[in-house]
């Protein structure tokens, strides 16, 4: 057996095994199986809706090109960076310094790949309920979806890497490629502009007739598979073969340029393959990944905070030395994502509900503490002599003004769009600045009672936490719009009246949230030994 | 008669505008250990780096007569790196099968006779994953080691090993000598050197400051580390 097939082989052999030997994960993925597999038979049991009742097809593939087209663009664009790295360190120190052709050696690392990006893409099996109900997708539909989000992560790792490589050595090749590339991204943009402009109506329903055009249907990789994955969905088999050979040949090209360009890609992908290392090692150290990016100095000084406070000009100042104004770009990216959402959910009938249920929901997948999770690696919050609660609060505040721009670009162009009172859309955003200080309180909680002990544990307390303390607030909420107390029973669904349901859930949230600092205010007391 | 088994020729590396390495040349010959010295960031990594194939560079890099970069070459090299990295997910003893299998080679009962030297005997069923950072470095050495290569690249070996690996491992490094071997080794840290080096370049900013061969001291000489300072600090220390 090759060198490299044993490798693949005892990867995989090894990887089953050890899922057998952890409980912890072996229950996690059973819990994915079943809801997986819930997700599918509440779905296809359920009543089916019939053709008419089903939203515009075309909404679902602008939806799946959009997808892939910002992945697509977005990894492909790397490479002009720092690349990005389908190798790990361990390829490096003992595949790149072996008598093995460095042509094998990528083969390998894209045949890892492909997996891994299929799994990342596991999130849109979850949407079945939805995309089935609004489209009418079927079960091979979202696998296809699925294969396709994986392919176009794929290709555009190995675009990226290519890039790399050709460009890495002369900054005036970068700017050409560059160029180019921009080119082609800017005559798709200004057509579509041009369209929106001459178009009038509705700038969604142009983008959404837009997407079944010819020319965004050749556009690479995204268009091609996304064209592909919409055919399987809807029965087009023309269209799946077209995008399918279109995106073969893409992929064929860049394996044969890579293939005839210089091969020795090794240090091309050295730094990017460190970098990802060291943040991965520290991510699994409880530090902060160190950034090597040369920061400017800028004004100096805090400019304010007093006692417990200073942590919160102190955050406040690393985040402008890192250029970081309160959103990260996949806080940005999750966020134009849940407006895409309510775009295509919220109704007369149903209100921002699904909305607000579908960012709570997307809340799980982005488990994180933040920055004061970056200042508990540290040890001055343990030392400064202040009440840890009021420690506690002024680090998490620094998050809140992200959750404000966040809730500002989701729903803010959502009630323009779909014509929602500024009351609701006020309520909505108080509800999930409220709602996202209740899930990093949580966090801190889970932190406080558990510390790092288990991912997956602190999944499920996670889950559970949030249901417990979120509840209450929904639940007084509509106990009291339905006896009157607030509003009226029939006020509390419909867009155009308050939403006092919300409005009472967002009050107890912030309630909570406090609590929750408080519950969490002794882990202070002691620092953990990780503690730098 | 010596013979260059590792011939480094006006290597110059950049990095952009930073001159990484600027015109190095040496070379360590057959049954020889040399050591690289220099502060952090005096370009030791680098010039290591460019020898183990994984650097683009301007210059001559030889192994056994053979270019760097060659299949040919790279049989005949092994190479420790200052971060060490394996496979999580392939036991130790897996480690050692895939490198034997990545060169060629039967298994001739070395491999576990280095677990047994670096206490990894009892952990050959471990995973990558389950490792300690200190078992990872002496697996990792174990993997250069382990198809017996006739050139061997340390970058800082003993970081992170415990005293029973260290002293071992120098006793491989007087071994590999009687062997034949041609050794490099990178470090910043002179005490760990001090009892089996040959010859000793010294590096700042990117070049060799001095180079200093073990058999050519005599009284009135400066020692390693006096020379080392002189250099490093302009002679002052406490």
């Amino acid at each position: 057996m090759s060198p490299l097939l044993y490798l693949l082989a005892a990867k995989l052999k090894n990887m089953l095994k050890r899922f057998f030997r952890s409980p912890g994960k072996l229950i996690y993925a059973l819990f994915l199986i079943a809801m997986m597999a819930l997700v599918f038979f509440t779905s296809g049991k359920g009543d089916v809706p019939n053709a008419g009742a089903l939203r515009n097809a075309n909404e679902l593939l602008a939806i799946i090109i959009a997808l892939f087209g910002v992945l697509f663009l977005l990894i492909t664009f790397s490479g002009f960076s720092e690349g990005t790295s389908i190798f790990k360190m361990a390829d490096v120190n003992l595949l790149f310094t072996g008598p093995i052709k460095p042509m094998r050696i990528l083969f390998y690392a894209m045949a890892q790949q492909l997996g891994v990006s299929v799994l990342t893409g596991l999130f849109i099996v979850f949407q079945y309920n939805w995309l089935n109900r609004s489209y009418g997708v079927n079960m091979t539909g979202i696998i296809a979806i699925l294969v396709g989000y994986g392919l176009t992560i794929f290709t555009a790792q190995v675009a990226a890497m290519l890039i790399y490589i050709l460009t890495a050595g002369s900054e005036n090749r970068r700017r050409y490629v560059k160029l180019g590339l921009f080119v082609i991204v800017g005559a798709y943009a200004l057509w579509i502009v041009y369209n929106l402009v001459t178009a009038g109506g509705s700038p969604m329903t142009t983008l959404v007739s837009l997407s079944s055009t010819l020319p965004i249907k050749l556009f690479p990789v995204a268009g091609w598979l996304g064209t592909a994955a919409f055919g399987i969905s809807v029965g087009n088999m023309s269209a799946v073969a077209l995008g399918l050979v279109l995106w073969a040949a893409f992929l064929a090209a860049l394996l044969f340029i890579t293939s005839k360009s210089d091969q020795d890609y090794y240090e091309d992908v050295l730094q990017s393959t460190e970098k990802i290392h060291k943040t991965l090692e520290a991510v699994k150290e409880n530090r902060t990944p160190t950034s090597t990016k040369v920061s400017k100095v800028g004004k100096s000084g805090l400019g304010g905070g007093w006692g417990s406070s200073v942590f919160w000009y102190k955050m406040m100042l690393e985040n402008r030395r890192q250029k970081k104004f309160f959103v990260g770009f996949s806080e940005l990216f999750l966020a134009l994502f849940c407006l895409g959402f309510g775009y295509f959910t919220v109704t007369e009938k149903t209100g921002v509900y699904p909305l607000l249920g579908f960012v709570a929901y997307m809340q799980l997948f982005s488990i994180e503490l933040k920055g004061i999770g970056r200042e508990l690696t540290r040890s001055y919050i343990y030392l400064v002599p202040e009440p840890p609660f009021k420690k506690l609060f002024w680090g998490i505040i620094e998050s809140v003004p992200g959750f404000i721009i966040t809730a500002i670009v989701i729903y803010v162009p959502l009630g323009i769009l779909k014509n929602i009172s500024p009351e609701v859309i006020a309520i909505a955003s108080l509800w999930h600045v409220t709602m996202c200080s209740a899930v990093l309180s949580v966090n801190l909680l889970i932190r406080r009672f558990f510390g790092d002990s288990s991912k997956v544990l602190m999944f499920f307390l996670y889950v559970i936490v949030l249901i417990v303390a979120m509840a209450p607030g929904i639940a007084l909420g509509i106990l009291l719009t339905a006896s009157g107390v607030i509003g009226s029973a029939a006020s509390a669904v419909p867009l155009g009246d308050g939403p006092y349901i919300l409005a009472v859930s967002a009050i107890w949230n912030l309630i909570a949230s406090l609590f929750l600092i408080f519950l969490s205010r002794n882990m202070l007391n002691y620092a953990p030994t990780s503690v730098r | 008669m010596t013979y260059e088994l590792l011939k480094i020729e006006n290597v110059t590396k950049n990095y952009g505008k930073t001159v990484a390495n600027n015109n190095i040349s040496f070379s360590v010959n057959a049954g020889e250990t040399a050591v690289l010295l220099g502060p952090n960031g005096a370009g030791k990594s680098t010039i290591i780096k460019c020898i183990a194939g994984l650097l683009r560079f301007s210059g001559k890099i030889e192994v056994c007569g053979f270019d760097n970069k060659s299949l040919d070459a790279k049989k005949r090299i092994g190479y420790i790196p200052e971060m060490p990295a394996i496979y999580e997910l392939l036991t130790v003893s897996e480690h050692l099968e895939f490198i034997r299998r990545a060169w060629r080679m039967e298994d001739d009962g070395y491999g576990a006779e280095i677990l047994r030297r670096f206490e990894l005997d009892d952990k050959a069923n471990k995973l990558g994953s389950e490792l300690s950072k200190g078992m990872q470095q002496k697996l990792s050495i174990a993997c250069a080691l382990v198809h017996n290569p006739d050139v061997l690249i340390f970058d800082e070996p003993l970081v992170g090993l415990d005293p029973h690996a260290i002293k071992e491992l120098k006793l491989m490094f007087r071994e590999l000598k009687a062997a034949g071997k041609a050794t490099l080794i990178s470090t910043h840290m002179i005490d760990s050197v001090e009892d089996y080096w040959d010859v000793a370049h010294i590096m700042m900013n990117g070049s060799f400051a001095a180079t200093k061969r073990a058999d050519e001291s005599d009284a009135s000489e400066k020692s390693l580390e006096e020379l080392f300072f002189e250099i490093t600090e302009g002679g002052e220390r406490e």
